[in-house]
């Protein structure tokens, strides 16, 4: 099946390039015929890319060593469950299921291209099918998945260890995905422009497509956030390594860019500023992939070393300078119809959400790329670490809480002073009983208090919302507090949908200053039957068990865990050597509850029967992994389109209305 | 086997890219034409949308007591001449409406 895969590979690089050919060739001609040909093309891209992603998977089940990169990358050993997380182990796999998710979702960008996109589309999927070029270009000449091995060999090298857990079926496809997948927006916003339209016409599209981008990498920024957490052994979740950074920092811009597309949509404003934000998430995410993939600092979320670092670093240039050129070149098409009517609004309050957003990305860059440079300049290796990140982006981070409470309860165009004292009223109580019942019982740090409480003050805001909708149904419409509650959700769904999201990030902010300012961590050595107290609780060491595997031996250890002198658990981390790879995993034993987690990962085992062990309390941060789920409901519920387009709200005119100004009593079923 | 898969899929997919040009002859101006109005009236109705979802969001925001009377009753005397203003806009036929296309912003 190899070969075919091969060919098929081969062929989508035709395809891709016909695509944007014949695309380009069909508009500036007026040839709507090439121009659909161009389409079509893109489509078939999807079925050739799949074909070829198949023939690799194929030949991981059947152990097709001839192949160096599956070689490479499994064994016979090797559980068959892990033959999907194999495919994408390595830059040439990763790289095919780069250019299929690609081709998949600019297919499906295509076909559900809103009317008001067309004039344009062909320049989209010319923009689309370029980069597709890039990715198969590589593939086909530098990263070739089906390149042949000189003489087959009898076994492979094996997965990496540290890739045989659960987050890896989904961590790195919704990450590669998501960063990819940043090229839609930006092609709708993009095409628009090259084709002379610098409005409102790719807004749906671009948001659509932004907010959905934007819930796939955050889901991959958790899932990497948990693997980290259960397998590396230390005991954290985010590391601020640059390659960590270089996801992270395109998700930041893309979170600036779902905010401020709103503006755009209800109010016609903000037209270049969106432009700009997804230019910039966009070379954000080329970063990232350059980061990934030859980079210039190694990682264990990266690929390893390889030669594809300065390609991508040619298309991460272009991928900068193509848009702005394009934006300069139109740059007075896109003045926006509608003007700032007041500070004290919620245009402003997203304006500086967007512009906190983009503080966070830009000192994570400086903070990424600033270590590369010296080191380019002054031959000397400096790092930045945590505590340069804690300090710039910590208070950055508690000011966009800040604003997540109080910019949704701020109306349109313009609030007054009285309006938003009243609206923050119970926010407000409930922040500062928080942070006074905080203060009572002996919690001090300054930070964690504010933190605390601005979440109190987010989640207080949302009940309040809710519960103020709810009556006001009641009492014009006379539903039930449940029935009013899901009619309310329902009838603005993109506004309540973004609520959940925000209760999701309030889990993640309780989890983050949970374990930041709170965690405690002990690192002991003992023999058999010695026990250690980690604030209340007491851990007994009963013994290690080695279990040799063909590919490994794990070596299981039990321990017994007693909270305030009351058995609670017995818990059994692993370490497992691997000697095809010559290294160490960890799998880490958690007992968690939303109050705290009860961390144990053996980290040495000594010849002389001694156990090493790194034991943590974590607070809150169960809560972190309870938020992917609740983020991706809200996003779903946000985008779920409405059954009745354009239903007519009270108060709007009837079709063939006049203009009138007068009111009418609400009758109808506005929300 | 592999071959005869190859070619297959090959065949098919240039079948596929291809087809729109054969197809394509029997396209006439007018089609292109139903397009460009079909665009437009996408966009506008999108636009009605979009003035629709801001006059809930006006009336639950003056409900809940954000935004003052006075306030309330600007805005939405605004919302509604776009509304009007989308509305015979969608109604005329297809064609006539060219020119008004732009400046109907929420």
């Amino acid at each position: 099946m190899a070969d075919l895969g091969a060919a098929c590979l081969w062929m989508g690089l035709a395809l891709a390039v016909y695509s944007c050919l014949a695309s380009v060739a069909g508009q500036l001609r007026g040839a709507p015929a090439l121009v659909d040909s161009g389409r079509q093309a893109a489509y078939a891209l999807v079925l050739v890319l799949l074909v070829s992603t198949l023939s690799l998977v194929q030949s991981f089940i059947a152990h097709d060593f001839s192949l160096a990169y599956v070689a490479a990358h499994s064994s016979r050993a090797m559980p068959h469950i892990y033959t999907w997380v194999a495919f994408y182990a390595g830059n040439e796999g990763s790289l095919l299921y780069i250019a299929f998710a690609l081709s998949a979702m600019a297919a499906l960008a295509i076909r559900l291209a809103p009317a008001a996109t067309r004039p344009t589309l062909a320049w989209t999927v010319a923009i689309l099918m370029f980069i597709e070029v890039f990715f198969l270009a590589v593939m086909a000449f530098m990263a070739n998945p089906f390149q042949r091995l000189p003489f087959p060999v009898p076994d492979g090298q094996g997965i990496n260890p540290l890739l045989t857990h659960f987050g890896m079926f989904l961590h790195p496809p919704a990450l590669m995905a998501g960063l990819v997948g940043i090229s839609i927006p930006m092609a709708f916003s993009l095409g628009g422009l090259i084709g002379g339209k610098g409005g409102d016409e790719w807004i749906d599209a671009g948001r659509a497509w932004g907010v959905g981008i934007w819930v796939v990498l955050a889901s991959g920024l958790l899932l990497g956030s948990w693997w980290a957490y259960t397998i590396l052994g230390w005991g954290g979740f985010w590391f601020w390594d640059p390659v960590e950074n270089a996801a992270f920092m395109p998700w930041i811009a893309l979170t600036a860019f779902v905010h401020s597309i709103m503006v755009q949509k209800r109010r016609g404003m903000f037209r270049m500023w969106n432009i700009v934000l997804i230019d910039v998430a966009f070379g954000l995410a080329l970063y990232g992939m350059f980061m990934n993939r030859g980079g210039p600092e190694p990682s264990v979320h990266s690929f390893g070393a390889s030669n594809l670092g300065w390609v991508f670093l040619m298309f991460l240039a272009v991928g900068v300078v193509v848009p702005l050129a394009i934006f300069f070149w139109r740059y007075n098409l896109m003045r926006s119809a509608q003007h700032l009517d007041a500070m004290l609004s919620r245009e402003a309050a997203f304006l500086l959400n967007n512009l906190l957003l983009l503080g966070i990305a830009f000192a994570t860059l400086w903070g990424t790329v600033y270590p590369l440079l010296y080191r380019l300049f002054a031959e000397e290796k400096i790092t930045l670490a945590r505590p340069y990140f804690d300090q710039v982006n910590g208070p950055l981070m508690l000011a966009l809480v800040l604003l997540m409470g109080v910019g949704p309860l701020l109306p349109w165009r313009r609030a007054n002073w009285q309006s938003l004292r009243r609206a923050l009223l119970l926010p407000g109580a409930a922040a500062l009983v928080t942070a006074a019942v905080l203060l009572i019982v002996g919690i001090r740090q300054p930070y964690a208090v504010i933190g605390f409480a601005l979440c109190a003050l987010v989640t207080a805001g949302i009940a309040a919302e809710w519960t103020r909708g709810v009556i006001a149904r009641r009492r014009s419409m006379g539903d039930n507090p449940a029935l009013g509650f899901l009619r309310l959700l329902a009838a603005n769904r993109p506004r309540y949908g973004g609520y959940i999201v925000h209760l999701a990030v309030v889990m993640v902010a309780l989890g983050v200053v949970g374990q930041s300012f709170y965690g405690i961590q002990r690192d002991v050595v003992l023999f058999p039957g010695e026990s250690v107290r980690v604030e209340n609780y007491r851990l007994d060491y009963v013994d290690t068990t080695a279990l040799a595997f063909a590919d490994r031996t794990e070596y299981r250890t039990t321990v017994e865990v007693y909270r305030d002198g009351e058995f609670l658990t017995t818990m059994q981390p692993h370490r497992t050597f691997h000697p095809d790879h010559d290294t160490w995993s960890t799998l880490a034993s958690i007992r968690s509850t939303p109050v705290e987690d009860f961390y144990v990962v053996p980290s040495e085992i000594r010849e002389d029967g001694a156990i090493g062990f790194r034991i943590l309390v974590n607070p809150l941060v169960w809560w972190m992994w309870v938020a992917g789920p609740v983020l991706i409901l809200g996003t779903v519920f946000a985008l779920w389109p409405s059954r009745a387009p354009a239903r007519r709200p009270a108060f709007a005119p009837a079709p063939a209305a006049s203009p009138a100004s007068g009111v009418s009593p609400a009758s109808g079923a506005a929300d | 086997m592999q071959l005869a898969l190859v070619i297959a899929v090959a065949l098919f997919v240039v079948g596929v890219a291809a087809w729109p040009l054969f197809a394509g002859r029997r396209r006439t101006s007018a089609d292109s034409s139903d397009g460009a109005d079909a665009a437009r009236n996408g966009n506008r109705t999108a636009e009605l949308e979009s003035v629709y979802d801001a006059i809930r969001t006006l009336q639950t925001e003056h409900s809940l007591g954000r935004i003052s009377d006075a306030d309330f009753r600007a805005q939405l005397a605004e919302y509604r001449r776009q509304a009007a203003q989308l509305l015979r806009a969608l109604e005329q036929p297809a064609g006539a409406s060219q020119e008004q296309d732009n400046g109907n912003q929420p």
